[in-house]
């Protein structure tokens, strides 16, 4: 189920010009994964505005980096790694300094005239939508991240193993889990 | 339902996910479906966690990302680009003002550069060793000319004057018995003053 491991000509060609300095070249790559790269970190990470910060560090970090790039992996996946990684960091940083979070973050949130804000003011005025994001809390990160990547980015199974850094079977067990839990938890909704 | 096929829910049960995101090699494909055609309960299953995924995709709308490129293009401009990326530009630089017979001229100039930067400590530490050597020598024959006088080898070799190659050490300090070695000949000499009658 491997994908082939190469980038079509354009994007080949982009990489050459980011890896000798192109910043405009690298602009391209980052409007073309930038979706993806913060559903990664949203995965992982569970919030639209620490996702959105730690999407913009994966790709500066990646631009740093994208000398060390050998096309040994695909580009989408290297840049996904580098994505779960930080936002990975950055989640047990959290839970050693733990920040303004629930209702105060929410109310906080609500203050803020931001798009961001109102989108998730959107989000919580959609019932269904509070109770998913709370049956997604109730999940450990791991299982969350999985299943979101799976169902939400739509990453194959080996590109789930490959941002999470775990082997596929556990990658099946996680996916397994995760949908059984929230199942029971959306009984009604997920029955229908 | 019977028992065969609780038994056979059991076992398809792990494999209902990875049927419905179509991860399952063909022969555990054709296994499951032929599992669905006769169990409701699986595939009742299989209905939820597709509901399931579609309920998940719709409680997560895309993030905002109006300017999102916008700002992290404004971050990577002000990074310092690396080393090589600089050489390449400045090299690029010259090429373009003084054409492509200055770039050779220059990986030359460089070349050459390198070349003394790299040799020039060994070279210095050669011609040292040598200084050294004869310095040793030199000194080593001015000793043994004063103290064993009439030693008819020491004459011999201070008179010679080839630095390096007859003494090298004296290793006594009593001024009436030298001692030394001859590196070129691998021998130690011994030399006593006559005894007085």
């Amino acid at each position: 189920m491997n994908k082939p491991n190469r980038q079509d000509g354009d994007e080949a060609e982009l990489i050459e010009r980011a890896k000798a300095g192109d910043t405009k070249a690298f602009g391209i790559l980052v409007e073309r994964y930038q979706r993806r790269v913060m559903g990664v970190a949203m995965a992982v990470v569970h919030n639209q505005e620490d996702a959105l910060e730690l999407a913009q560090e994966t790709f500066v970090r990646a631009f740093e980096n994208v000398a060390r790039f050998e096309s040994r992996s695909s580009f989408s996946t290297w840049l996904y790694r580098i994505a779960a990684n930080i936002a990975i960091d950055f989640r047990r940083r959290e839970r050693r300094h733990p920040t303004m979070r629930g209702e105060e973050a929410e109310n906080e949130i609500q203050r803020l005239p931001s798009k961001l804000g109102d989108s998730f003011k959107e989000a919580q005025r959609s019932e269904l939508a509070q109770r998913i994001r709370d049956a997604l809390g109730q999940l450990t990160p791991e299982h969350r991240a999985a299943i979101l990547l799976r169902e939400v980015e739509g990453l194959s199974y080996d590109e789930i193993s490959d941002v999470l850094q775990c082997p596929r079977g556990t990658v099946m067990s996680r996916l397994h889990y995760a949908r059984n839990h929230l199942r029971e938890i959306l009984k009604d909704l997920a029955e229908d | 339902m019977a028992p065969n096929t609780m038994v056979q829910c059991k076992e398809i049960a792990p494999l209902l996910g990875p049927f419905e995101d179509g991860e399952l090699q063909p022969h555990e494909m054709q296994e499951v479906a032929r599992h669905l055609a006769s169990c409701e309960n699986c595939e009742k299953d299989l209905a939820g966690y597709s509901t399931l995924g579609r309920l998940l995709r719709d409680a997560t709308p895309p993030a905002p990302l109006d300017g999102f490129a916008m700002a992290v293009q404004a971050r990577i401009e002000q990074l310092r680009p690396p080393l090589r990326v600089r050489l390449g530009r400045w090299f690029e630089t010259q090429r373009e003002r003084f054409g492509n017979g200055a770039g050779v001229a220059f990986a030359m100039a460089a070349a050459a550069i390198l070349t003394v930067v790299v040799t020039t400590p060994f070279a210095r530490n050669m011609i040292g060793v040598g200084n050294r050597v004869a310095q040793v020598a030199q000194r080593d024959t001015s000793a043994l000319a004063r103290n064993v006088v009439r030693s008819p080898a020491a004459l011999a070799s201070a008179a010679s004057g080839e630095p390096g190659t007859i003494i090298s050490k004296l290793e006594t300090s009593n001024p009436d018995v030298a001692v030394w070695s001859e590196p070129s000949q691998d021998t130690t000499v011994i030399w006593l003053p006559d005894s007085q009658p």
